[in-house]
């Protein structure tokens, strides 16, 4: 490994990782937003399709 | 709703029935390996994303509390939305289903604090870190078979060996590469080796169906 490495800063506290573990409406917002800005045409509205 | 919003008109649909996507227009099942490739399709733009920071953060332009944040971001994004669409939709998702997504999410960072932990100490090289951000896309897929098998509650399977594993999960020798997929038919679920190279695990876990799934 190279000796002139530089990692900048510290990782974060254990606080700072749980509090972003739980799931929140925006949360789930952001993910439909994710999978339809990327999907397939196929699948893009999938996640809030209905069930027959 | 009104006139510059134009009605959305989705082009599949969950078939409760047949537990899997189906066509709007004309009832089509969608096939597995077509899902998986889509599912896939999303974890390698992650998996992109994931390699481009990774560098960012061994050049020096972000810090790793900015690239630990933003992994988990992409992490949470990925298992949420894979959640949902092995779900069959967000109709679908119940508080066990996030409860479901959540704890996988909390191991995820687990690891995550681990590695961010070792790469902050200078005891992984650059390419072992692009190597391993790389897996955390893969990983998500686990989240869809999750929530596919959670609402496979079939009492005609009552009498089969449980299966344990999902596709994915880490679990198997070849943790995120998996490319297996789980099929469900009137025998059960069956394990099925995608084409792949496979590893033990997964030879022997495709030779042992059908199994239940809950």
């Amino acid at each position: 490994m190279s000796d002139d490495l530089i990692i900048i800063g510290e990782p974060l506290s254990q606080d700072e990782i749980e509090a972003s573990i739980a799931i929140t409406p925006d949360d789930i917002e952001g993910a439909i937003d994710w999978w339809d800005s990327s999907a397939s045409d196929l699948f893009i509205g999938a996640l809030e399709s209905d069930s027959v | 709703m009104s006139l510059d919003q134009p009605e959305i008109r989705y082009q599949l649909q969950w078939n409760e029935s047949e537990h899997g996507w189906q066509l709007v227009g004309t009832g089509d099942m969608v096939s597995t390996a077509a899902i998986h490739q889509e599912v896939r399709n999303h974890a390698v733009l992650s998996s992109t994303m994931f390699d481009t920071m990774t560098v960012q953060l061994y050049q020096a332009q972000i810090a790793v509390s900015q690239w630990q944040n933003a992994m988990l971001a992409e992490i949470k994004d990925g298992h949420i939305a894979d959640a949902i669409f092995g779900a069959g939709g967000i109709g679908n998702m119940t508080p066990e289903a996030y409860a479901r997504v959540e704890a996988t999410l909390a191991k995820e960072a687990k690891y995550l604090a681990e590695f961010a932990q070792g790469i902050s100490d200078g005891t992984v090289s650059e390419l072992q870190a692009r190597a391993r951000a790389r897996q955390y896309a893969q990983a998500m897929e686990q989240s869809y078979w999750n929530e596919w098998k959670a609402g496979l509650d079939v009492p005609e399977f009552s009498n089969l060996p449980l299966l344990e594993n999902v596709p994915g999960d880490g679990n198997t020798q070849c943790h995120g590469n998996c490319q297996c997929v789980l099929l469900f038919n009137a025998d059960g679920v069956e394990w099925s080796l995608n084409v792949a190279e496979h590893c033990p695990d997964c030879l022997a876990l495709a030779s042992g169906g059908p199994y239940r799934v809950v």
